[in-house]
């Protein structure tokens, strides 16, 4: 029996998963200090034999309910190649740690395919605005106020555009008048 | 992606009941994907039955462990 036991060990030992992990870390940490704590981190992952295969930073982000004294937090995501018989030794050090306020850590299947939050957003986001604005459009006639509005935006322009070109002509007439006024004075 | 709909009140639905997630081909339902989750969620913050939505079994199972681990992440709250 006890020689079984070794083998499934060993066989499981060599056993590389697909996993991922999201961490949410303090609010008060400094951008520069959050770098070199994942530097550190992903350091400690790759000496147990571990590979970070993707990492996305949704940044800070408001928390849903509070955590001790926080009410924001800086989330981060992972997705990593690890060794089976490391996962106890990762959540203990995460748990010990002081800057991770909370974590999840999930097995993945093998094809996964994660998309990044700023795309999603960006695709989320876009077309909400111009369906908006276009429905405005539709709905609201021009009423007389925009054309007052247009109007009035655009006379001023010219005008000064008008007065500027005039004072200059009117200016440059009197400077010759003046000047062959003050020839004759002399 | 496309804009999803999600029918999430079936209960008085004509014809025949079907789950959203099984018309849209979703296999897995993301714990970050939290646009979708909402639509699952009471007033109060708790998970619809699958009498009102008329999500599938297979579905209804994994959408809740979506939105525990949602949960446990503070990106939904627990109740409200």
């Amino acid at each position: 029996m006890a020689k079984k036991k070794d083998a499934a060990s060993v066989v499981l030992q060599e056993q590389n998963k697909k996993y991922e992990l999201v961490l949410i870390l303090q609010p008060e940490m400094l951008e520069s200090a959050v770098e070199k704590k994942l530097r550190e981190f992903e350091k400690y992952l790759e000496e147990n034999g571990g590979t970070v295969d993707m990492k996305d930073i949704w940044g800070m982000r408001k928390l849903a309910y509070r955590i001790g004294p926080h009410d924001s937090g800086i989330y981060i995501v992972y997705n990593l190649t690890l060794p089976t018989s490391f996962n106890i030794e990762l959540d203990e050090h995460m748990r010990i740690d002081k800057d991770i306020i909370r974590f999840l850590h999930i097995s993945l299947k093998d094809d996964y395919e994660y998309t990044k939050f700023k795309e999603e957003k960006v695709i989320e986001e876009k077309p909400k605005q111009e369906e908006v604005k276009e429905e405005v459009k539709t709905v609201k006639k021009p009423t007389r106020k925009t054309h007052k509005a247009e109007a009035k935006e655009a006379k001023p322009t010219e005008i000064k555009d008008k007065g500027k070109k005039a004072d200059a002509e009117s200016l440059d007439e009197k400077l010759d008048k003046l000047l062959e006024g003050d020839d004759l004075n002399i | 992606m496309a804009k999803l709909i999600f029918s999430t009140n079936q209960k008085y639905a004509l014809g025949k009941r079907r789950c959203t997630f099984c018309t849209n081909q979703m296999t897995d339902i993301d714990y970050k994907d939290i646009a979708t989750l909402k639509h699952f969620v009471d007033g109060f913050q708790k998970i619809k039955n699958r009498y009102y939505t008329g999500v599938c079994l297979h579905h209804q199972k994994k959408l809740a462990n979506a939105i525990k681990r949602a949960r446990h992440l503070a990106l939904l709250p627990f109740t409200n």
